[in-house]
């Protein structure tokens, strides 16, 4: 995968004076404590576990449209382009790869959630099945960037829609069950929210924290997830290519 | 109307005048309506079907109408960033160069948010009425307007305390409306009640507009007497002006110690 070590390595250095970072990650524990609130307040303790992995997909979706939504176009405006495209590396994976070290944003997130819930309300989030969660999270983790990946390059393509890059947000937490699980939504609901990636991850998560819970199908919701990451990974890849063969055309790698 | 005054009313044109201008450039109407609106309606939906999944009929009204005032809130919070842009775009030393009234310029400045924010957040309130058990009178809608009205700008003059503040961290300034519309969403009575929390919790959610116009208009949905209404009504008020003060104030502050050829501010 030539370009996306390089990409990785680059976004873990940059990310740290990024106010984008610390805007990723800030609600997180806050998320935690307004889930957690109604929780107990409706005495729901039975979805703690739902309060607590929540907010760690709503911070991976924030930073994947934070990052995503200026990467190519701060790559051009500060000359490194040109010089990306030309190395003998795909500059798609490049992109992945940094979304990919955006997505270790999720780590802290997770750990600030699980530290409110349980110093704030005294829940304490079991794992009960280690390896299916650590699985979902590098799944729904890589789904993530893939997602952004082909976002970056529709902000670039059309610079019109980076007007509803923050209107992206609630759109896809309620499409992507991440506190509610889809399948107690509506049934024509349930069929469109299929569609999104994070529908299977969030699900996926949960089981692996909830006492008593199980899926169907654990490997189909595993296979879903990583089906819908490379799709939106191949359109990325597409939609990338078409970009660079305009800019080529124009002359206009550098600017509009 | 006394100079003053009306230097003030000039600079708050000269504001709206600005604030206007970037609307235009931030959304169109097909923007607005298709992108901000509809997440609007998927950010109140949300926390809606949460408040189904987990409670009782009344439980999800106290959430709808929440989850919609937070709208108000959220959007006014946009001031925060937007009074940081003259800054950014190099046009605040001209402004403080200028004799402009600096609490009434900030003041007209972003005032795109609060009226935007009243238009989502009353769509927002009566399209969940269809959907959840909200129930409403013909004379209810123009008071419902106006609640979220009143509600919007006493946020906005919170907001622009906060914006004056990121005026010198304007790095930050993403990060202070989230984390004060989290805050504000937590712990001032949107999902659960303001006494869910410790007493000191409770009383720092008194300083907060929406606090009371949650109340206010949680007691016209549930058809309580108009002066009950009128009393939340009057604290929202009261509390915006207190916070429109200290933005005044603060303004003020900030261009003297600019005027005074501080660098920190420019």
């Amino acid at each position: 995968m030539p370009g996306f070590g390089a990409g990785f390595e680059f976004q873990i250095v940059a990310m740290r004076g990024q106010a984008d970072t610390y805007f990723s990650l800030i609600t997180a524990p806050f998320f935690a404590l307004v889930f957690m609130s109604i929780m107990e307040y409706s005495g729901r303790t039975d979805l703690n576990s739902h309060a607590v992995i929540a907010p760690m997909l709503i911070t991976m979706w924030t930073a994947a449209l934070s990052f995503s939504g200026e990467m190519i176009s701060e790559d051009r405006e500060n000359g490194r382009l040109e010089s990306l495209i030309a190395a003998p590396m795909s500059f798609a994976m490049l992109l992945f790869g940094r979304l990919c070290a955006c997505m270790l944003l999720a780590l802290p997130s997770f750990l600030m959630s699980y530290l409110a819930a349980g110093s704030v309300f005294g829940y304490w989030l079991s794992f009960e099945q280690p390896l299916l969660f650590a699985s979902a999270l590098v799944l729904t983790a890589a789904a993530t960037a893939a997602t952004a990946t082909a976002l970056s390059a529709v902000f670039v393509i059309a610079p019109g829609a980076r007007s509803v890059q923050n209107t992206l947000s609630f759109p896809v937490y309620l499409l992507g069950g991440v506190l509610v699980p889809v399948s107690q939504y509506p049934g024509w609901l349930e069929g469109l929210t299929r569609i999104v990636y994070l529908s299977w991850g969030a699900d996926l998560l949960r089981a692996a924290t909830t006492p008593g819970a199980e899926l169907e199908n654990t490997i189909c919701y595993l296979v879903m997830l990583g089906l819908l990451g490379a799709t939106a990974f191949a359109l990325g890849r597409l939609f990338i290519s078409r970009f660079l063969q305009r800019a080529r055309a124009l002359g206009a790698l550098a600017k509009e | 109307m006394g100079i003053h005054a009306l230097r003030v009313m000039t600079a708050v044109r000269q504001g709206f005048i600005v604030a206007r201008t970037d609307f235009a450039w931030f959304y169109t109407w097909k923007t607005w309506l298709g992108g901000w609106l509809v997440r609007v309606l998927c950010q109140v939906a949300f926390y809606s079907i949460i408040g189904v999944t987990v409670g009782d009929p009344d439980y999800v009204v106290h959430v709808v109408l929440g989850a919609a005032l937070m709208i108000c809130v959220a959007e006014s919070l946009m001031t925060v960033a937007s009074t940081t842009w003259d800054l950014n775009l190099g046009t605040f030393p001209l402004l403080a160069a200028s004799p402009v009234v600096p609490g009434g310029y900030y003041f007209g400045r972003s005032m795109m948010w609060p009226l935007s924010a009243t238009a989502t957040t009353s769509i927002a309130i009566f399209t969940m009425s269809l959907f959840f058990d909200l129930h409403w009178t013909a004379a209810d809608v123009p008071l419902v307007v106006v609640l979220v009205l009143l509600t919007s700008f006493a946020t906005y003059c919170m907001a622009l305390v906060i914006g004056a503040v990121a005026l010198l961290a304007p790095g930050a300034r993403n990060v202070m409306s989230a984390v004060v519309t989290m805050a504000i969403t937590a712990f001032c009575g949107a999902v659960v009640p303001v006494d869910f929390w410790p007493s000191g919790v409770g009383w720092a959610a008194q300083a907060v507009p929406v606090t009371h116009g949650l109340n206010a208009i949680r007691h016209l949905e549930s058809g309580a007497d108009l002066g009950v209404v009128a009393r939340s009504a009057g604290l929202v008020a009261l509390v915006g002006v207190v916070w429109l003060t200290v933005a005044m104030i603060a303004f003020r502050g900030l261009f003297n110690h600019s005027r005074r050829g501080s660098a920190s501010l420019s």
